[in-house]
């Protein structure tokens, strides 16, 4: 059994959009053998409580916003490298731009054992009628599934990345945006996604 | 991206958010937190604000897999079928 950790800042439209993602583990982490240690939101996602749950979980997820070097709870760097070394997690999965680029690399050097998340922005569309958000919030969805079983993270990732390819595929197919508005914008950014979505470290790691 | 092909792109996204249904409507959410409108992905990339270079950088990923010039017609023409929001 992990002792796992959420932070979800939630500190603006697009982070509440991403605690969305962060509500969802949580519901599967409660009907997982693994234990919840804390959801982190809004004012209590501060780098005190980060430094708490860091040497208490043994998983961390982020949904929220990335800098190159930290995780975010508006302009506040919450994680990065100063409360990550010595930290106990051995897993960081971050939704959240930009973090695989410095603070992935310097994670896994400083003995996180897997860090999966993104080395540039990531986007996706909003327009009514537009399935692109559906279709990424259900891949994500479904990779909690594939953590929290133990499944290895290398494999949690090949899913992603093949939920993502098959996005972009599926709008691929309607060019002219006949079936679902904007199909051309989403198509582009998921292929984006697609190309800097990271795995960095150990992709034999499973969580048990 | 040479600056005949930037040009397009540039065209192609104004074409997109003058035919848009509704281009001051969010169509583009990123994880940094930005929101953006049809029309302010036009201004963006023909600006070249931040933003607009990272979109740019957005298709001529894409175009490496699809081609610049069906991006650029789907662009277009998506606007020109595009229904009700």
């Amino acid at each position: 059994m992990a002792n796992i950790s959420v932070v979800t800042p939630g500190c603006d439209s697009t982070a509440r959009t991403m605690k969305g993602w962060g509500d969802g583990v949580v519901l599967k982490i409660r009907s997982s053998p693994h234990k919840l240690v804390q959801q982190l939101s809004d004012n209590a996602a501060d780098r005190n409580n980060c430094n708490a749950i860091l040497k208490s979980s043994d998983v961390l997820f982020f949904f929220g916003h990335g800098a190159i070097d930290a995780l975010l709870n508006g302009n506040t760097q919450i994680i990065d490298i100063g409360n990550i070394v010595g930290a106990k997690a051995a897993v960081i999965v971050a939704w959240a731009c930009n973090s695989a680029s410095q603070l992935g690399p310097a994670s896994v050097q400083s003995g996180v054992s897997t860090y999966i998340g993104f080395d540039s922005e990531f986007g996706w569309v909003t327009r009514a009628g537009n399935s692109s958000y559906a279709r990424l919030t259900a891949a994500i969805i479904k990779s909690f599934d594939s953590i929290l079983s133990a499944t290895k993270l290398q494999s949690v990732y090949d899913e992603l990345l093949a939920a993502f390819h098959d996005m972009v595929h599926y709008f691929n197919n309607d060019p002219a945006g006949s079936i679902e508005p904007d199909a051309v914008l989403a198509k582009i950014w998921i292929n984006w996604n697609e190309s800097r979505f990271r795995l960095l470290g150990n992709g034999s790691t499973q969580i048990y | 991206m040479d600056e005949k092909e930037r040009y397009g792109v540039i065209e192609a996204f104004q074409i997109w958010a003058k035919n848009h249904p509704t281009p001051d409507s969010v169509v583009l959410q990123l994880g940094s937190g930005k929101e953006l409108t049809p029309r302010e992905i036009a201004l963006a990339v023909a600006t070249g604000t931040e933003f607009g270079k990272l979109q740019l950088a957005v298709v001529e990923h894409a175009a490496d897999n699809f081609g610049l010039d069906d991006i650029l017609d789907a662009l277009r023409s998506n606007a020109a079928t595009l229904g009700p929001a």
